[in-house]
């Protein structure tokens, strides 16, 4: 942590409590374009947008917070705040990728690599000694670490390239360009998945299936790790 | 008199199993909304008839009056009749149309036709005195039409009546956006207004303004039945009511509603102070110690006595916590007692007072901040201040015990909802997600330690092969010991014997046998078993007898025989390493 960044984050802060949210905005997206995913500034930066009323972005730091620090409460409330703000009503189909994963990649492979050497351990102390507890300690965390594993593999294998509307009302088209097909229209702070992008359009997948293409410029996107 | 409306009758003859029919009535379908209508159903043609549904009855109070049955015989024609009897009282005036009456007879629907009623409004009740010509009045008033937010103001229900009432049913306003507490019980009593003597019966509530704003008290409607005298010809009177020639008295139900009350609630004035008590009203504060002398460990008991013309529900007191006493709080006690000039509000608070420290203790004065609706400012109200002379308590003296408030618990109410914060600290700035090297770190602990268990499972599964296997430990080593022996055999001054003894140990390790006493005889025993080669045998036996020859019949080798003579024992050596198969 250099000190630059902490003092932007201490005027930012500054910034956000006497009101001057654009330029806690500012201050916020400066850490964030360092490089440095922190979960934190990514809350205060959605927050910042939420009182300055750009809802699309304030949900799309809130996801992006909640991605690195997915047991946040306060992350969770300020996202379900934002989201019961917006006008779009998307009704889900179950699939893969709603499967909750309540930890970051990160996390999960920190608990692998504790599990892994503690069955490892147990199964070198079983060459030498013929003894039970080692046998029941790997075998518990034998299967703590399939627990561990297969959510971390559907966090893998699943799409976590989402992106939010940040206008107030979008078209959503059936192909690349505005001569083709209006298939629907979004408003501010709807969140969907991202399929493709092609030049300055995105093909977008709602939660309930529906498809289409956006054009770039009304959204925030990014993947979630 | 009594108005006999036949405003609908679909089949006038009904015969006994003959066809069914419905009619509805009403005695008046002009009426003021003080009256009440009496509403017939009449089902002809059937006993069985089920209850019957009134449409546009939305408009009216309903009460049900009874059912009767009649029979009729006339010229050997029977006639038979239900009449389902209701009471409708308007709500509102207006034009409406009430019916079709419609009822069930065994799974069959019957409807009458429609009737118009039309409600008008009741001029006698533009004001509540108007209607002193009658023998019966009502009236609602308040002691305030403009009160404060919080204020307490009283609305009190009059009814005024010459004569008895029964089955009276009160119907008292919601009173939104007030707080409504009963004042006392119903009050009964006599009014002399312009001579006239009436009965007067009140009721009172207090209530509080919960918002600025215009607000609507509505109409209370009081229903019940008079005792009037009646003054023409009455179905069913009996031949010796006639013949006396008696005034007959019936009943009459009747409706009383007030005027609706508009109440205009003001907001406080002015910036509200720090601290304010949000108590509106004229309030005084006394407070006072149950003794003066106490010691360290004991506790006083003081009475704050908050009282006046207002709302206390919400009155707390401050803390008064300093380092020089502790206290404790009590479950406060309230009431209300009402004089000529309204409703005085007392609340009793008792505190228990801990001295922390021994010595004369001034304990501070009890203040509130108020708001004061008379004089229109907020003001302070305290109470004095007491002296307390504390002593040093002897140890044993000292009062362990520890002091429970007994105030009940109020839940917590939401006023609003907004984001969580944001994060302030620094050590936010720390927590960084993993870094590429760290989750390679742990990639690799996660997929090397299963390589580095394999690696160690090979060897000390060696370890175990080996332990007390000495044949199995010298065949391994027989090839080891041999190229290393075979490297430095060129230069040893004892080429002859170290070559023999290569050979011999190396045959020796990889049978297990006692090498160094193998000779040229022993081979072809030794070695067919083995399925070596009868190639390799005649080589391993001309090599044996060469270097036996020279060792033992004194030839001489030149420096090129003992690389011939290496080079073979490096060709046997291959040759049985390739066709020795255990």
């Amino acid at each position: 942590m250099s000190t630059d960044i902490s003092t932007i984050f201490v005027k930012s802060n500054e910034a956000y409590n006497r009101a001057e949210y654009a330029d806690a905005i500012k201050g916020y997206e400066e850490i964030a374009a360092h490089g440095h995913s922190i979960p934190d500034v990514y809350l205060n930066l959605g927050n910042a947008h939420m009182k300055s009323q750009h809802l699309g972005n304030a949900i799309f730091y809130y996801k992006k917070a909640l991605g690195l620090s997915p047991r946040d409460p306060d992350v969770r409330y300020n996202l379900k705040y934002a989201r019961e703000k917006t006008i779009d009503r998307i009704d889900p189909k179950a699939s893969f990728s709603d499967v909750v994963v309540p930890f970051t990649s990160g996390e999960y492979l920190v608990l692998l690599a504790i599990f892994s050497i503690v069955i490892w351990s147990a199964q070198f102390m079983l060459l030498y000694r013929k003894w039970t507890w080692p046998k029941i300690v790997r075998n518990i965390f034998i299967v703590a670490f399939i627990l561990v594993a297969v959510p971390f593999s559907i966090s893998l294998v699943r799409n976590s390239h989402f992106g939010v509307i940040t206008h107030s009302e979008v078209n959503v088209y059936s192909a690349i360009g505005k001569d083709n097909v209006v298939l629907f229209t979004l408003h501010e702070g709807t969140e969907f998945d991202i399929l493709e992008k092609l030049d300055q359009w995105v093909l977008i997948q709602l939660a309930d299936g529906k498809k289409g293409w956006v054009s770039r410029e009304k959204i925030l996107d990014s993947i979630l790790r | 008199m009594k108005f006999l409306f036949l405003l609908s009758f679909l089949f006038v003859q009904a015969v006994w199993g003959g066809d069914i029919s419905v009619q509805i009535e009403v005695d008046n379908n002009n009426v003021t909304t003080q009256d009440q209508i009496e509403l017939q159903v009449h089902v002809h043609g059937t006993q069985s008839a089920s209850e019957p549904q009134i449409m546009g009855s939305d408009n009216f109070l309903v009460e049900q009056a009874g059912t009767s049955s009649q029979i009729q015989m006339i010229n050997g024609t029977t006639t038979i009749t239900k009449t389902f009897q209701f009471i409708f009282s308007p709500k509102r005036e207006g034009e409406f149309t009430v019916g079709p009456a419609i009822v069930d007879v065994d799974g069959t629907e019957y409807k009458s036709e429609s009737i118009i009623i039309k409600v008008s409004k009741d001029t006698d009740q533009t004001t509540s005195r108007a209607a002193e010509n009658k023998n019966l009045f009502v009236e609602a008033v308040v002691d305030k039409l403009t009160p404060f937010v919080n204020e307490q103001f009283i609305y009190t229900f009059r009814f005024f009546t010459q004569v008895g009432i029964a089955n009276a049913n009160l119907d008292l306003p919601e009173f939104k956006g007030f707080w409504k507490e009963p004042l006392g019980e119903q009050k009964k009593y006599i009014k002399n207004i312009n001579g006239v003597q009436w009965q007067v019966l009140e009721l009172s509530f207090l209530l509080t303004a919960l918002r600025p704003g215009k607000v609507t008290i509505e109409e209370a409607r009081l229903i019940g039945e008079i005792t009037v005298e009646g003054t023409g010809r009455r179905n069913g009177r009996s031949l010796i009511d006639q013949f006396f020639g008696g005034r007959y008295a019936e009943r009459k139900r009747v409706q009383l509603i007030t005027r609706p009350l508009n109440i205009d609630v003001r907001d406080l004035p002015g910036d509200r102070p720090d601290g304010f008590s949000g108590l509106v009203g004229n309030f005084t504060i006394e407070a006072q110690s149950d003794k003066d002398t106490l010691k360290m460990g004991e506790s006083v008991t003081m009475t704050v006595r908050l009282s006046g013309y207002g709302a206390l529900e919400n009155a707390t007191l401050a803390s008064q916590e300093t380092d020089e006493f502790k206290f404790y709080d009590d479950k406060p006690v309230s009431n209300k007692n009402l004089d000529s000039e309204g409703v005085i509000s007392t609340k009793i608070f008792k505190r228990a007072i801990v001295p922390k420290k021994a010595g004369n203790l001034t304990f501070p004065p009890v203040k509130l901040i108020v708001f004061n609706p008379t004089t229109k400012v907020y003001q302070t109200i305290q109470s004095g201040s007491f002296t307390l002379n504390v002593l040093p308590g002897d140890k044993d003296d000292i009062n362990h015990t520890a002091y429970h408030p007994t105030s009940a618990k109020k839940s917590i109410e939401v006023l609003g909802q907004d984001l969580m914060p944001i994060r302030y600290g620094l050590d936010s700035l720390s927590n960084t997600p993993l870094s590429r090297t760290q989750r390679l770190g742990l990639m690799l602990i996660i997929l090397g330690l299963p390589l580095i268990y394999g690696a160690l499972h090979v060897v000390t599964a060696r370890q175990l092969l080996f332990k007390g296997n000495i044949s199995l430990v010298r065949k391994t080593k027989a090839a080891k010991e041999f190229l290393a022996g075979h490297k430095t055999l060129m230069n040893s001054s004892t080429f002859v014997e170290d070559a023999l003894n290569l050979l011999k140990d190396y045959l020796g390790n990889k049978l297990n046998l006692d090498g160094r006493s193998i000779t040229q005889f022993d081979i072809e025993r030794i070695l067919v078993p083995y399925q070596v080669s009868a190639s390799t045998l005649t080589l391993t036996k001309e090599i044996f007898d060469m270097i036996e020859k020279s060792q033992y019949g004194g030839l001489t080798l030149t420096g090129e025989d003992k690389n011939k003579i290496c080079k073979k024992i490096r060709t046997l050596f291959d040759k049985y390493e390739k066709e020795m198969k255990s």
